[in-house]
């Protein structure tokens, strides 16, 4: 018998060892599309600029003793093209893993980055910039310093709220939506009063677009998420452990409060950041931990990095057939992610064999 | 000394004829301030022009410089009707949102570097996306792409904006031809009625969800003061106020104008005159504001005196068209004739006055 048991240890071990490998393999594969989709991204456009032309404008900025590049192609790739880009990949990544965050601590299939009223808090923040012309900073910082502030007031209100009833997955819903309706009905308020122009443009706001995108913007965002992501990581297992019930959890040495709250933190800083800069661009955070999740299963030390490459290439594939569809008329990317990604969700959700939640 | 006063004497003429000729073919660089305030400078003249705004193609087109057009905008390209020679133009995306790199590529055009040129006009809103500190955030990368902010909305700025355009076009003379023949026009139009009553005015902006009016502050409340009517909703300080029914019978104005936007597939200025599928249309919303309870106590509406109205041209370059048209609505006794300036105005813009159209519904009786 215990020869039996171990040899069965054994054959659990390897095939642990190889769901690891896929998990593994997956991410690698992962990266390569992204890669291999920016380097197409690079190239789509309305400038006439050829492929090899693009890609001696960039290798010549390394390289500028073996690449020559005119200074046209120069100004649309370094200019326009790449930092809109990097900004869809890392504002993505941003979106996703605040998605896989919240629908682990919160233990709820339907949750997001947004669960917490935080969309329409940024919308709110964004509304009265357009609207009214108040903020806490001036000029064109106005739009996205309100946007930022309003997302962690959110989500500070939602703490303040789940705490007098312990902070568990339920209050911290319900007090989410609370908070969700009450800045709703202000924006709506702010848009009744609204002209018809400032109304559009909260409403264009809402639907999120890579329009305003810049080199800071990219490397403000890459920074949030470099100081937020690898804490997350870290406390992979105590997620992994609260999706085994709290008591259980608990049990195992998981603060679970403080978990939460500091998950919840982290995940709020991450979302303001990426949409202050873009509007609430919506679906990115629902949908790739779960399209992650069907494919290497619910692990949160995996299930993180890989929603976020998935999140990432996500959101650049959807801005750039946003950019090149209807070309020169560039659609607002929040439209395109829900046509490009919903098909693809479905494919998965039909074929799916085994059940992660 | 005689002999050389008398070459001093001759020379001063000479050098004051050189000034001026040199003064007349403009000096470059030339240094422009906006509507928004900034001041732009031109290295050399502008050639090529991309037009965000139909506002700003339109007076492109009435100066003459339509064939120096490359770029336009969609809110362009849907009024080929009033710009067929804008028709074939680029494309450079949508108005609010437009392509940047299509900028660059149409501005480079074909050769490798961007000769300075070109010119991109667009709106002023200093604190949009879309207004023109956004437009010159956008074109950056470009080094010599240069934007400057001309509205032709507001009647307070427009013969300064015709000026500055014609400057910066070098079409000083067809300018000043507009700017004489506005100012004649309007004064025209204010002579006639600034001795008479103002009638008490209640315009509609919008009904669809609510009423909306268009109080102190919007373009059509100096326009309708220059035609010398009462704005009812002077006192509401917004532009575009929101109002009740009940508000609207209580104020009892003696005048009713009702704008009607325009269907999206439009081919031509106006309505058909009518009767046309137009004037159903016309009717049917003149009919929804007859309706409505209490309306039957309105002086407008007992004196008949209720109007549909195409607010085209109570906007941009012919909204001396809309005064006069207001002017004849609002005081029928005077001897003013708005089709009259409404086809010297298209003459501007190189159009023929449609027949059997219409911009007021019930049509205005002719000058009696």
């Amino acid at each position: 018998m215990p020869s039996g048991i171990t040899a069965k240890n054994v054959l659990l071990r390897e095939k642990y060892q190889q769901f690891v490998g896929r998990k593994m393999l997956f991410l690698l594969l992962l990266v390569i599309v992204i890669v291999l989709l920016a380097g197409v991204a690079a190239t789509l456009g309305s400038a006439n600029i050829g492929v090899l032309d693009v890609y001696s404008a960039i290798l010549a900025r390394f390289f500028p003793a073996s690449f020559q590049t005119s200074w046209f192609a120069d100004t649309i790739v370094w200019g326009l093209r790449l930092h809109r880009i990097l900004l869809s990949i890392v504002a993505g990544m941003g979106l996703a893993i605040a998605g896989a965050v919240m629908q682990g601590i919160l233990k709820n299939p339907l949750a997001s980055p947004f669960t917490l009223g935080i969309s329409s808090a940024a919308s709110f923040g964004a509304a009265l910039a357009i609207v009214l012309g108040a903020g806490f900073v001036g000029g064109e910082w106005m739009i996205i310093g309100n946007a930022f502030v309003f997302t962690l007031l959110a989500s500070m209100t939602v703490y303040g709220l789940a705490k007098y009833k312990g902070i568990t997955p339920e209050t911290m819903i319900l007090a989410g939506i609370a908070i969700m309706y009450l800045f709703q009905a202000m924006t709506s308020f702010l848009q009744y009063v609204g002209h018809a122009e400032q109304v559009q443009e909260v409403v264009f706001w809402m639907m999120g677009s890579m329009g305003r995108s810049s080199w800071d913007k990219v490397w403000i965002v890459t920074a949030a998420i470099a100081i937020c992501f690898p804490y997350l990581l870290l406390k992979s297992w105590d997620i992994n452990a609260l999706g085994a019930g709290d008591e259980t959890a608990t049990s195992l040495g998981v603060n679970v409060e403080k978990t939460r709250v500091i998950c919840m933190m982290a995940v709020s800083f991450i979302t303001a950041s990426v949409i202050c800069f873009t509007g609430t661009i919506g679906f990115i955070g629902l949908v790739s931990p779960h399209i992650t999740r069907m494919v290497i299963g619910g692990d949160h030390r995996f299930l993180l990095p890989a929603s976020a490459l998935v999140g990432g290439l996500l959101l650049l594939a959807a801005d750039t057939a946003a950019r090149t569809i209807l070309a020169p008329v560039i659609l607002p990317v929040g439209i395109m992610t829900a046509f490009l990604g919903v098909p693809f969700f479905v494919y998965l959700f039909m074929r799916r064999k085994k059940e992660f939640w | 000394m005689k002999i050389q006063s008398i070459s001093a004497l001759l020379i001063l003429p000479l050098i004051a004829l050189l000034l001026c000729s040199s003064t007349l073919a403009a000096e470059y660089p030339l240094t422009i301030t906006d509507t928004a305030g900034r001041e732009v400078t031109f290295p050399q003249s502008v050639e090529r022009i991309i037009v965000l705004s139909s506002d700003a193609a339109e007076a492109v087109v009435m100066l003459g410089a339509a064939d120096k057009v490359v770029g336009v905008s969609d809110t362009v390209q849907k009024k080929s009707y009033y710009f067929p020679q804008l028709a074939k133009k680029q494309s450079i995306g949508k108005w609010n949102a437009p392509d940047y790199e299509m900028i660059g590529e149409v501005a480079k055009g074909g050769v490798e570097s961007i000769t300075p040129d070109i010119l991109v006009i667009g709106y002023s809103y200093p604190d949009k996306s879309y207004g023109i500190f956004g437009v010159e955030k956008g074109l950056a990368p470009f080094k010599d792409i240069r934007a400057v902010a001309l509205e032709f909305t507001k009647p307070e700025n427009m013969t300064q904006e015709v000026e500055t355009l014609g400057q910066i076009l070098g079409k000083e003379t067809e300018a000043q031809d507009y700017i004489n023949w506005y100012n004649e026009k309007r004064s025209a139009a204010e002579q006639a009625v600034n001795s008479l009553n103002k009638p008490k005015v209640y315009a509609e902006w919008s009904s669809t969800s609510d009423l909306s009016t268009l109080g102190a502050g919007s373009g059509f409340d100096q326009v309708l003061s220059v035609a010398n009517g009462y704005n009812i909703a002077k006192k509401l300080g917004d532009a575009y106020p929101k109002v009740g029914w009940e508000w609207v019978v209580t104020q009892n104005p003696e005048v009713i104008l009702k704008r009607q936007t325009q269907s999206s597939d439009q081919k031509q200025i106006g309505w058909a005159a009518g009767p046309s599928q137009d004037t159903v249309t016309l009717e049917a919303a003149r009919n929804e504001l007859l309706a409505r309870s209490g309306a039957k106590g309105i002086s407008a509406v007992k004196a008949d005196r209720v109007y549909v109205m195409d607010w085209d041209i109570l906007n941009g370059l012919d909204q001396v068209v809309g005064i006069t048209y207001l002017a004849k609505l609002l005081h029928p006794e005077v001897d003013l004739d708005p089709v009259s300036v409404h086809k010297e105005y298209l003459q501007f813009l190189g159009l023929e006055y449609p027949e059997e159209r219409t911009f007021v519904y019930p049509e205005l009786a002719s000058a009696s």
